[in-house]
């Protein structure tokens, strides 16, 4: 169904163009649609999968697990994001994705990905690009645990999450949003304590940054927020270029 | 399983927690203020002026916990007047 694969479409066009052909090889690639409900896993490590899972609806994170029960969240998915696409080539899953919300995905048999590289080399290099945007982020992650403060770490994930949400068509930043994730949940991601986690929220409210009620998210002042967080969307690499 | 409310006090003011956990117990709940203590207290070092962070927690039926940590700063030089 083309609205299935529409937040791909949409992701792939803030950064270059998607032809109708290209579109329809997509389509054509796309398998079976699975859901999968909040707390499960899509994936898990050392599992060997014949197809790769975009995210039609849903929250998703990819995560590992230590020895000593602590979990270590590496990445949020949101719709558009394809969760697994590096599985088509790593073949071994060296890490989880599990569903924070109930999640519809869209299946890609690996032999319909290895088919639109024989074909489509223009397609095959936005997705590509995908991949690489992944690794832009978790660099920007990697700076925001090592050299941010638990406000600054914070106030950076929200400006990207908002912008990544924005650019898929499902957000916008004077907007409220729904953030299905919670606060130990949001400590798994920033590496740091829920407690922790809970101060710096309160203190984003107390400083009118922020609403969090539940799961409904606004940003009351953005350019206070991005401030703090020295958010600069260049790593999102969001301008259309041939690539 | 209980519900525990942990209570920040540091140099940005007093954040009362209106969340909580639910923990197994307090010793569970104390271990967890230990890992915030934890990895607040690298920031405080880090950033000049504070010297002190406390949280407490209440469950509402058995009496609060405080756990503390503070920063002492002693110049153990003796004082040379200038001239």
């Amino acid at each position: 169904m083309i609205e299935d694969i529409d937040a791909l479409v949409r992701k792939l066009e803030r950064r270059d163009t998607v032809s109708p052909e290209e579109r329809a090889a997509l389509l054509a690639a796309a398998g079976p649609m699975i859901t999968f409900a909040a707390g499960t896993d899509l994936v898990r490590e050392g599992d060997r999968p014949d197809r790769s899972m975009l995210v039609a609806q849903g929250f998703t994170t990819r995560y590992r697990l230590l020895g000593d029960g602590t979990r270590q969240i590496t990445a949020i998915h949101l719709p558009g994001d394809f969760v697994d696409l590096h599985s088509f080539l790593i073949r071994t899953m060296d890490h989880s994705v599990g569903a924070l919300s109930a999640c519809r995905v869209v299946t890609f048999p690996h032999t319909n990905l290895r088919m639109i590289t024989e074909r489509y080399p223009h397609l095959s290099r936005m997705l590509w690009l995908m991949t690489l945007l992944d690794s832009a982020i978790h660099r920007e992650w990697i700076v925001a645990m090592g050299r941010r403060s638990a406000l600054e770490q914070l106030a950076h994930l929200l400006c990207e999450i908002f912008t990544r949400l924005s650019v898929v068509g499902l957000g916008d930043r004077d907007r409220e949003l729904i953030l299905p994730i919670n606060q130990t949940e949001l400590g798994d991601t920033l590496g740091l304590s829920t407690v922790h986690v809970n101060r710096t929220l309160q203190q984003m409210r107390a400083e009118h940054l922020i609403t969090w009620q539940g799961q409904t998210v606004r940003i009351l002042d953005w350019q206070r927020l991005a401030g703090i967080a020295e958010f600069d969307e260049t790593y999102l690499h969001l301008d259309a270029e041939a690539r | 399983m209980p519900h525990y409310y942990f209570d920040v006090h540091d140099k940005d003011g007093i954040f009362h927690d209106e969340v909580g956990l639910d923990l197994p117990d307090m010793e569970t709940a104390i271990t967890e203020a230990r890992r915030a203590l934890a990895d607040m207290t690298k920031e405080m070092l880090i950033g000049a002026g504070a010297e002190g962070i406390q949280i407490i927690i209440h469950d509402g039926a058995n009496g609060p916990v405080r756990l503390s940590v503070s920063l002492e700063t002693t110049r153990l030089g003796e004082h040379r007047p200038d001239g």
